[in-house]
């Protein structure tokens, strides 16, 4: 444990101290106060790295930056690495979640709203709790009470460590696969490189990718077994033939029925575009090759007025004729000549108008300049 | 040699009730999927049961669904849409007069729209979840049900407490509505962590399904992969998913559903034809949103060109060709894994029952034909498919009826959504619902020990049920889910909030003790009035009462962490 100072501090370097190591300092806190306040956090973050085996801390210790994980997560997306990582990395099952440790948004860390009568508006201890989210990444929220720079510590099946910016308030943290008991320690590094744990995590299992070599010897796996489970991984992650020592896991979401718009890929159809061809839009100029697209349509309204209580056919067709005596009717155009005969008979069916009424519609399409 | 064949439609939608607005468009979800599953599907069956075939297959509705389909309101305002949608049906079939083709298609929905509509008032009376027992009593459809409000359980941080209201909830929920108790319990999502099979078997579930690699990773590994059930240490029987038939079925790729044939989902005229004409007709008043109206003329077609009207005929054979090649397929896959197995092999294939109608239009009609199918002939009848016979139809209840010996192992973490784990609900468009779950959980579990008898009626009582309705409405999955998709993200964003919102002001006043205050009171009531589901008397908040483990004072030790990572469990029963 480092011990920043053997002069006696003055209040003013505690209360820094004590933001430093995340703890929150009242206002009429007394420099003893403090002192012991520190004294217990570095206490207690002593009793969680004794709890870890020494030779993973000396491995993680002495090259913090040696990790493939906390490499990929203070350098994004290994875009300039060419090395392979030395751990079995699996891909984030989806592209969204780049280790938010790196450039944070403003957005990713401000939840949308706090609930007005939310813990989290309220003083309170430093924490971190953890969900694993999949075999690879957690996600990790935690409350430092003063801000400061943080560093997550993951006990996996090794130990490494994730920076995370002033501010944040969650991260998304790489992990092994199939561990169980995975912890996160929050904490601070002292300037000597040393790190002072302020929160421990609950623990969590990280799920496996792969099949478990443990098998019950009651239900031994024969190679026609095993030929059983291959075509099940198969199926399972796709075209993919790998094997369980890499499996890609499904591609098949359950359908997002509550997004009832139309950016579901059932039915194959693009989830951008909308709706195309529809009657309305019947001869519109549109090749497809790139997104931009060009449709017309034409609907014809016929409308016109009687005397209320008449009868009027349209090309034979009864019309609903409105109390004061006036109709209307909306038709999709397509391209052609169309004779309308409209025909109104009086109220007491002994007189007949007839109008006779020719549309025409072409439509031609040509390239523009 | 044969195998079994254990079909499961899972029934679901998040609570979507506002009685403050007129019109409210995500209510549309609902009556969209009455018309275009729900009754198909419940008519599908019905004829089956007529036609005197004995068919098994297994229907999950959940609670808040249920409580939809058992609320006036939302039954008469489901009348009024469909109303609103036969008029427009027949609108469309004034305005396509010069177009023959689309004319008739035109017809045909408006055909739809008035069988759905006598359907709904003169076979079913409006009754839908009377018409669900009344499937369930005539024996071939099994009814089993799901978490109260789909939470998604993995994500609960392993607290028993909420992962007992989910599951308890759902089997109260169920037998209130169809009076006996559910063997199987649909996990939402099938999202799986080593412990819910702990509550499930307090609960008196017998089975549950995990997706492939739930059983295929499991410890130790079992023998048969997804193709037998197992059975978790705690005693409930896991079932995993087949991945073949699930493909065929769900992938938007080589799944059926793609088929140029087929009606294309996306093809809806509410967003095509021109706003004067349809905007009056689109649901919500007011909105200047497009809005699907469920009038689709063009079929999938393929390719990125024209689309091609929508032929029901060529759709017809597509269908019946489609359900041929999947009993076929079944078979074929049986014979295969019984021969490589030494047993037969149970077939699990789980659909969300919404994919059927709403999403793939000829779904109702290609389920009835795979039922016909594969279900057993009546004596004497001749076999439809070659001499083999083909797989048996039943359900997990049946499966583990027969009694055959199973492994016991524990499933491994997953779920069915993409990526197969959690990811999907925990990304960066969602997370932050979650610490905002976890804290209120973790609240609700303390009012739940400080109140462990509030007298039943008194307004702590009902205080502390709404606080619990409220939480456990947060918690659904669908929110997450939506925020995901980003279909209506601000509606899910403020559905979390608000049900947040107002738990967390229940649960001050309960800590002040201002139960006494009129506005307190009234407040309360209207929150009450707007969520009615899981009413009082079944429904009691104490299923949130914590664990034993969790109240004992050595896990309350202070070691610095807050109260949430001390008293997390991982549920690990290894």
């Amino acid at each position: 444990m480092a011990d920043t100072s053997k002069r006696r501090r003055t209040r003013a370097d505690l209360v820094r101290e004590a933001r430093r190591l995340g703890l929150s300092v009242r206002a009429n806190a007394t420099a003893a106060t403090i002192e012991k306040q520190i004294a217990d956090a570095r206490r207690r973050a002593t009793r969680a790295n004794a709890r870890r085996p020494a030779s993973r801390r000396k491995a993680s210790e002495k090259k913090p930056a040696a990790n493939p994980k906390q490499h990929r997560t203070s350098r994004g997306r290994r875009e300039t690495d060419d090395s392979p990582p030395p751990l079995p990395i699996v891909k984030p099952a989806i592209e969204v979640p780049a280790p938010t440790t790196q450039a944070p948004s403003s957005r990713s860390f401000t939840a949308p709203t706090a609930g007005r009568n939310s813990r989290a508006t309220r003083p309170s201890h430093p924490s971190v709790t953890i969900v694993p989210r999949s075999p690879d990444w957690l996600f990790a929220y935690f409350r430092n009470a003063n801000g400061g720079p943080t560093v997550l510590r993951v006990h996996d099946a090794t130990v490494h460590d994730v920076d995370v910016p002033d501010g944040a308030i969650h991260a998304f943290v790489p992990v092994t696969p199939d561990t169980s008991g995975v912890r996160v320690e929050m904490g601070v590094r002292e300037r000597s490189g040393e790190f002072t744990a302020i929160a421990r995590s609950n623990p969590v299992d990280t799920p496996p990718t792969r099949a478990t070599t443990t098998v019950d010897p009651q239900w031994p796996i024969d190679p026609r077994a095993e030929e059983v489970h291959a075509r099940a991984l198969r199926a399972l992650g796709g075209a993919s033939s790998r094997m369980e020592s890499e499996v890609s896991l499904p591609t098949s979401p359950a359908p997002p029925f509550p997004g009832a718009s139309k950016r579901l890929n059932v039915g194959a159809g693009s989830p951008t575009e909308s709706g195309r061809a529809v009657p309305s839009t019947e001869g519109g100029a549109g090749q497809r090759a790139r997104d931009f697209f060009l449709e017309v349509g034409t609907d014809l309204i016929v409308h016109g007025a009687t005397v209320p209580g008449s009868t009027v056919t349209i090309r034979g067709e009864r019309v609903m004729l409105r109390t004061d005596g006036t109709f209307s009717i909306r038709m999709a155009l397509p391209d052609g000549v169309h004779d309308f005969e409209v025909r109104a008979t009086s109220p007491d069916g002994i007189e007949t108008r007839v109008v006779d009424l020719r549309v025409t519609r072409e439509l031609r399409a040509r390239k523009g300049r | 040699m044969s195998g079994s064949l254990c079909l499961i439609l899972h029934a679901h939608l998040p609570f979507v009730r506002h009685p403050e607005h007129a019109t409210f468009f995500e209510e549309t979800w609902l009556f969209e999927a009455i018309t275009e599953t729900y009754l198909p599907l419940l008519e599908s069956f019905e004829r089956l049961d007529r036609d005197g075939i004995r068919y098994r297959i297994a229907l999950s509705v959940s609670p808040t669904l249920l409580a939809m389909l058992d609320d006036d309101l939302l039954k008469q305002r489901y009348e009024f849409h469909l109303e609103g949608r036969i008029r427009f049906a027949s609108t469309e079939c004034d305005r396509t007069r010069l177009l023959p083709t689309y004319r008739a298609l035109a017809r045909r929905a408006l055909e739809s729209l008035e069988h759905a509509r006598s359907l709904w008032r003169e076979q079913f009376a409006g009754d839908l979840v009377r018409a669900l027992r009344d499937l369930g009593a005539r024996g071939n459809v099994e009814l089993f049900t799901t978490a109260a409000t789909h939470g998604y359980l993995p994500l609960m941080l392993g607290r028993r407490s909420s992962w007992r209201a989910q599951v308890r909830v759902g089997v109260d929920e169920f037998r209130r509505h169809f009076g006996s108790r559910p063997a199987g319990f649909w996990l939402p999502e099938c999202a799986y962590q080593p412990g819910v099979d702990e509550v499930l078997a307090e609960c008196g579930v017998r089975w549950f399904v995990v997706d492939a690699h739930g059983l295929l990773f499991a410890t130790p590994r079992p023998r048969s992969g997804p193709y037998a059930p197992i059975v978790t240490p705690a005693g409930v029987a896991a079932f995993g998913r087949d991945p073949e038939s699930s493909r065929q079925v769900w992938s938007a790729v080589d799944g059926y559903p793609g088929d140029p044939a087929y009606r294309d989902f996306h093809e809806d005229v509410g967003y095509a034809l021109p706003w004067d004409y349809v905007g009056p007709h689109l649901h919500v008043q007011g909105s200047l949103d497009r809005a699907p109206t469920g009038i689709k003329y063009h079929r999938v077609t393929g390719g990125r060109g024209r689309k091609e009207p929508y032929d029901p005929k060529r759709a017809d054979e597509k269908t019946a060709e489609h359900a041929a090649h999947f009993v076929e397929s079944r078979r074929v896959q049986a014979a295969w894994l019984a021969e490589r197995l030494g047993h037969e092999p149970v077939i699990v294939a789980p659909y969300d029952a919404e994919l059927f109608g709403h999403w793939w239009h000829e779904g109702p009609a290609w389920l009835e034909q795979v039922i016909r199918l594969a279900a057993p002939p009546k004596q004497n009848d001749v076999r439809r498919l070659g001499s083999d016979p083909v797989s048996r139809m039943r359900t997990p209840t049946d499966v583990l009826d027969e009694g055959t010996h199973l492994q016991r192992a524990v499933p491994a973490a997953s779920s069915w959504g993409e990526g197969g784990y959690h990811a999907l609900w925990a990304d960066e468009s969602n997370h932050w619902i979650h610490p905002r779950l976890h804290e209120a959980a973790q609240h609700m579990e303390g009012l739940a020990r400080r109140h462990p008898r509030a007298p039943g009626r008194s307004w702590l009582r009902r205080a502390l049920d709404q606080a619990a309705r409220e939480l456990l409405l947060a918690q659904a999955s669908d929110w997450a889910f939506i925020l995901h998709v980003r279909t209506v993200p601000a509606y899910a964003a403020s559905r979390v909030r608000d049900h947040l919102d107002a738990f967390f002001e229940i649960a001050e006043a309960i800590r002040r003790g201002r139960l006494d205050d009129p506005d307190v009171r009234e407040c309360i009531a209207v929150r009450e009035s707007r969520t009615p589901l899981f009413p009082a008397p079944t429904f009691d908040y104490r299923v949130f009462q914590p664990d034993r483990t969790v109240r004992s004072p050595t896990v309350r030790a202070r070691t610095g962490a807050s109260p949430i990572t001390v008293k997390a469990k991982t549920g690990r029963i290894l």
